[in-house]
């Protein structure tokens, strides 16, 4: 039998401090959600109000049909599990006695555990890789066995529903990955509604199915993952810059953040051209950007790391549809561009017939008399070069026509200051 | 699955051989004393004293003054040294349980400050009634321990809630206030001073089967009712927000336990004085022994703190005889060093 | 920066002024109490005392007085009888509050108790003598010395330890003579005592100081102990040490005692028959014989002249026989 969350006007203040404020979700029955925003955005409040340890200033939340606040322990426990965000037991129970008391809802004040209890406890003990740990004392574990004690426990409470505050804060990555994989079986296939509160944005977008994101205990987003992680929701919730990739494995948003949104400077006085492409100019422009250069970048390929990243910080780029190679049109533009700098900078871009032309505008640049960084990795070249020689000709050519080659990224900043 | 039946198989053994202990014990320090009296003899005039058996014993040849002694003096006081043994430990044990707090015994929300307030007002009031053997001054203790549970209480609730942390608080700064006025009281009417400091000292010396009555029942009904919220207990102590995710009704629980356990101690402070260590080492030493988890610690720590108070009066009485040390001092004396002992062997945290 | 100046000046002068009242009081307690006119001149043939003297009091310490002391104030009940016994009624300025024989002593300025003594009070009282039983903490003390005030301590015991505080404070206050008939007197009765108690059968006493919370009794040593055995008793409590002992319940009803004795104090919070009822009690030779004597309180905790009415009163109570009158 099914339960369902819903969360109406919920409102919670601690003294005079509002820490939550008008929050209305409905959870249907089988939902994963992840709860992520800031510290202090009221995510860990919020799972103590469903939970009913807290009690609202304002709102209802009600479990099924019923009002939280008027069920006893008891009974919203038979129904609801809670795995909390600190499991420090300082006690010398064994992890089978504490995975046990999960069991203590469905049980009478003086009925021992059964048969069936144990066998109960041996599962999630199992699903959660802490049988073997059943006879160790619990509070001689390490942080992330005990988080998995504890959600063993919540779990032997055999609930309709599972709320996690930060339930991966401790764990190892593949514990991290296998508990969560656990709990999106459960959810898939035991139909358990799965509340998590998560600090680690990819995780949740990877795992749930609708995220909650929370600051200053209004929702700012809700939505699945694709809705609810743009760079305009998360710079708004956690003042980042990021770039949003696609994770290879399992097609959700995958954030990069960048850094801090702070306000940029441009203090120094010359231009810098940056000619990159595939990624290899971001952490270039960065730096860059940090020591209050004017940019200018290209020719980048739309969809490209680096042309997302100059778009992102508005820098003047010369684009180019993907796959096509460099038109004429393009590279006069870049040419241009080059002109109007007073340094040009390669990065150590890999070398195919549709970027030649780059490496051309550069050495147009040296002809033209500007200053010429560029980064050169000795033994990887062979495998950066698709040309056949032909791009590694140029570089040559570049250098002995006095680009200065940098080793690493460092070097050419040092460089070029 | 094997865990399960070795688990009652170990509890069976660790009751079994502590009622076993008890049982000794009894019969041993019943024929300790300082009256003369030969072991063979007290041991017939002891089995007289049970119920339906007892005929079996021909004590006729036996001096009078000896059964006398043994029935009247020796007996109830060993009764009562056992119940008190187990009121104070399996309060000890519940309190530091409750308020997750080591420290804890069953004087730490001012009882026992109450309790001496209460009999310092006795003693000083000179009041002669006495009601069904029970002195004045017992009554007040009584009621003064009460009264302090009481009122702590309601300083550190607030609304339905009473928070760990302020509870211990207001039960210090209230214990320290009824010192002080009895401290006061001591000094200005210090003819009665003397008196006031035997009363807290606390002993067994001059009680009889009236007391033993008195809180037989209590006692033995308030081990009953605490080891029924073992399982409680248990969960309390994987913390308060923890335990109500698991079900439990929290507040009400401490509630509960809190009357429960002031009760105990009301009733064991009223007839015995205020005997210290015994409530706080004899959770520790049991818990060293058998484990956390209450549904054992209750009965084993009642079992061991009774053996320990009747061990430890024995000793009171006998070893300067025929003068006797003050019960308080034997259980200091003894229960700390050896809970040092039991530390340093296991090297374990407190709980 | 003007105001800045002005508000240091403010301060310095005050801390000055502060430091001087300070200095002003410790050099006020230094300064010897010289005006101490004696009230009244009682020339009496023992005022002719050749000061200085010296004497040992009941610490072992020797102590020198300078002259007749003529405002004395006494720390204790049994001084204060010692003092009026030896006629210096007058010149005792302040007593305890507990202090209450002979009836007048009620009249008098009281300075605290045995354990508490109110020092602004004795100061202000001017004695040249203060006698106490119970020793003082150091600072009190001091502030004693510091005002030139003689401190005698005596905590008499037995009866004859109380008979040589008795001669000690006679010298001490140029009463000797007097002192000498008090103590003959008591030597005389005493011996009495021990005459008709001499070819009497001993019999079996035991003296209960308390009951309530545990049994308490007088062992060897004390003065209890020491009455009954002068009186013709003998103390079953004698294996017990000391004038507090807690003793074994059983051990009293193995020893059987003839005769049960207790005191005003203690039975102000039982009765009687109380005593009956008490486990194991019934068994009790002198219970059974109703043989429980209740004596005055007072009497048998006054080391003081009174020693020797203690004493008579134990003897009555355990050799009721031998005196008739």
């Amino acid at each position: 039998m099914a339960i369902s969350i819903n969360i109406k006007e919920l409102c919670f203040q601690y003294g005079s401090e509002t820490v939550l404020e008008n929050i209305s979700l409905f959870i249907k029955p089988k939902s994963f959600i992840s709860i992520i925003g800031p510290n202090g955005s009221g995510k860990s409040t919020l799972i103590k109000n469903i939970s009913a340890v807290l009690r609202p200033s304002g709102g209802v939340i009600e479990l099924g049909e019923q009002n939280v606040q008027n069920m006893s322990s008891r009974d919203i426990a038979r129904n609801m599990a809670v795995v909390p965000q600190e499991g420090a037991v300082e006690f010398r129970f064994t992890v089978q006695d504490i995975v046990l008391m999960g069991r203590s809802p469905h049980l009478r004040r003086f009925q021992t555990e059964s048969l069936e209890d144990y066998r109960i406890a041996k599962r999630t003990m199992e699903l959660t890789d802490t049988w073997k740990l059943k006879d160790r004392f619990v509070n001689e574990l390490s942080g992330g066995e005990r988080q998995r004690v504890i959600i063993a426990r919540a779990l032997t409470q055999e609930p309709k529903i599972i709320l996690l505050d930060e339930p991966t804060a401790f764990l190892d990555i593949q514990h991290q990955i296998e508990i969560l994989e656990l709990l999106e079986r459960l959810n898939r296939e035991d139909g358990l509604t799965v509340v998590a509160v998560l600090h680690d944005i990819n995780l949740a977008a990877r795992f749930s199915k609708y995220i909650l994101l929370l600051k200053e205990g209004r929702i700012i987003a809700e939505g699945t993952p694709e809705q609810v992680i743009t760079q305009e929701n998360i710079k708004q919730a956690y003042e980042i810059e990021i770039i949003i990739n696609k994770n290879p494995f399992s097609g959700t948003p995958y954030i990069i953040p960048l850094k801090v949104s702070r306000e940029q400077k441009i203090i120094q006085n010359s231009r810098i051209h940056v000619v990159c492409g595939g990624g290899t100019g971001t952490a270039i422009i960065q730096k860059l950007m940090e020591e209050g250069y004017q940019l200018s970048t290209g020719v980048l390929n739309v969809g490209d790391s680096d042309w997302e990243i100059s778009k992102l910080f508005d820098i003047e780029m010369v684009e180019e549809a993907p796959f096509v190679g460099i038109s004429e049109e393009m590279y006069q533009k870049n040419l241009k561009f080059i002109e109007n700098s007073d340094k040009i900078i390669l990065s150590g871009i890999p070398l195919g017939f549709g970027n030649l032309k780059n490496l051309q505008a550069v050495e147009y640049a040296l002809e033209k008399g500007k200053k010429v960084f560029f980064i050169k990795q000795y033994e990887q070249f062979q495998q950066f070069d698709y040309t056949k020689g032909v791009g590694s000709d140029i570089i040559n050519r570049l250098e002995k026509k006095g680009a200065v080659p940098c080793r690493t990224i460092h070097e050419l900043i040092d460089k070029i200051n | 699955m094997d865990s399960l039946i070795l688990q009652k198989r170990k509890r069976q053994f660790i009751y079994g051989s502590l009622f076993l202990i008890l049982f000794m014990t009894i019969v041993v320090t019943a024929t300790m004393g300082t009256a003369n009296i030969k072991v063979l003899e007290s041991l017939k005039i002891v089995i007289h004293q049970i119920p339906l058996l007892g005929d079996i014993v021909d004590i006729s040849a036996v001096q009078k003054n000896y059964v006398v002694i043994i029935q009247s003096v020796r007996l109830p006081r060993i009764m009562l040294s056992v119940l008190v043994g187990i009121g104070l430990s399996i309060s000890g044990v519940t309190f530091q349980g409750m308020l997750k707090n080591p420290m804890a015994d069953p004087f730490i929300i001012g009882i026992s400050s109450g309790a001496a307030l209460g009999a310092t007002i006795g003693i000083v009031l000179r009041l002669q009634w006495a009601i069904l053997g029970i002195s004045s001054i017992s009554i007040f203790a009584f009621f003064g321990a009460l009264g302090t549970t009481f009122l702590v209480y309601n300083l550190a609730r607030i609304k339905a809630k009473v928070p760990v942390t302020t509870l211990l608080l207001a039960g210090i700064a209230v214990g320290q206030f009824l010192t002080a006025i009895m401290s006061f009281m001591m000094v200005a009417f210090s003819g009665d001073m003397h008196r006031i400091i035997f009363w807290t000292l606390g002993s067994f010396s001059t009680k009889s089967w009236t007391q033993v009555k008195m809180i037989f029942i209590p006692v033995l009904l308030g081990w009953g009712l605490l080891r029924f919220y073992a399982k409680d207990l248990n969960a309390m102590l994987l913390g308060e927000e923890s335990a109500q995710h698991l079900g439990i009704e929290v507040e009400r629980i401490k509630k509960i336990l809190l009357a429960l356990n002031a009760f105990i101690v009301a009733m064991v402070v009223s007839v015995s004085g205020i005997i210290g260590f015994v409530g706080l080492i004899i959770p520790h030493i049991v818990r060293l022994m058998v484990g956390p988890d209450h549904r054992i610690l209750i009965p084993a720590a009642g079992l061991v703190g009774g053996i320990f108070m009747l061990m430890a009066d024995t000793i009171a009485r006998i070893i300067i005889a025929p003068m006797e040390i003050p019960v308080g001092i034997i259980t200091a004396l003894f229960g700390g060093p050896f809970f040092i002992f039991l530390l340093r062997r296991k090297k374990n945290s407190l709980l | 920066m003007k105001n800045l100046m002005r508000y240091r000046l403010i301060i310095t002068i005050l801390l000055l002024i502060l430091i001087s009242i300070m200095f002003g009081c410790s050099v006020k307690n230094n300064e010897p109490i010289e005006n101490n006119e004696p009230i009244e001149n009682n020339r009496t043939e023992e005022g002719t005392q050749n000061y200085p003297i010296e004497i040992t009091d009941g610490t072992g310490s020797n102590i020198t007085l300078l002259h007749n002391p003529e405002r004395i104030i006494s720390l204790a009940p049994s001084h204060t009888e010692i003092l009026y016994a030896l006629g210096l009624g007058d010149k005792v300025v302040g007593v305890t509050q507990y202090c209450d024989f002979p009836e007048e002593v009620k009249d008098k300025p009281k300075v605290g108790d045995s354990f508490s003594i109110d020092l602004e009070k004795v100061l202000e009282l001017e004695p040249d003598m203060v006698i106490q039983y119970w020793g003082m903490n150091d600072e009190l003390k001091k502030q004693l010395v510091d005002a030139d005030i003689t401190l005698l301590t005596f905590s008499p015991e037995s009866i004859s330890q109380t008979l040589e505080t008795i001669r000690i404070i006679g010298i001490a206050t140029g009463t000797e003579e007097k002192a000498g008939e008090i103590i003959s007197n008591i030597k005389e009765k005493q011996q009495d005592i021990a005459a008709k108690v001499k070819d009497a059968p001993k019999v079996k006493v035991f003296y209960e100081i308390e009951y309530s919370s545990a049994l308490w009794t007088a062992g060897e040593g004390s003065f209890i102990d020491e009455i009954i055995t002068l009186g013709g008793g003998e103390n079953i409590a004698k294996d017990a040490e000391g004038a507090y002992a807690q003793y074994s319940v059983e051990s009293l009803i193995e020893k059987d005692p003839e005769i049960y004795i207790t005191n005003t104090f203690n039975m102000e919070l039982q009765s009687y028959t109380d005593i009956k009822d008490r486990p194991g009690f019934e068994n009790i030779r002198a219970v059974k014989d109703g043989r429980i004597e209740i004596l005055d309180g007072n009497l048998l905790s006054r080391p003081s002249q009174r020693v020797i009415e203690a004493l008579e009163l134990m003897a009555r109570a355990i050799h009721p026989e031998l005196f008739e009158n």
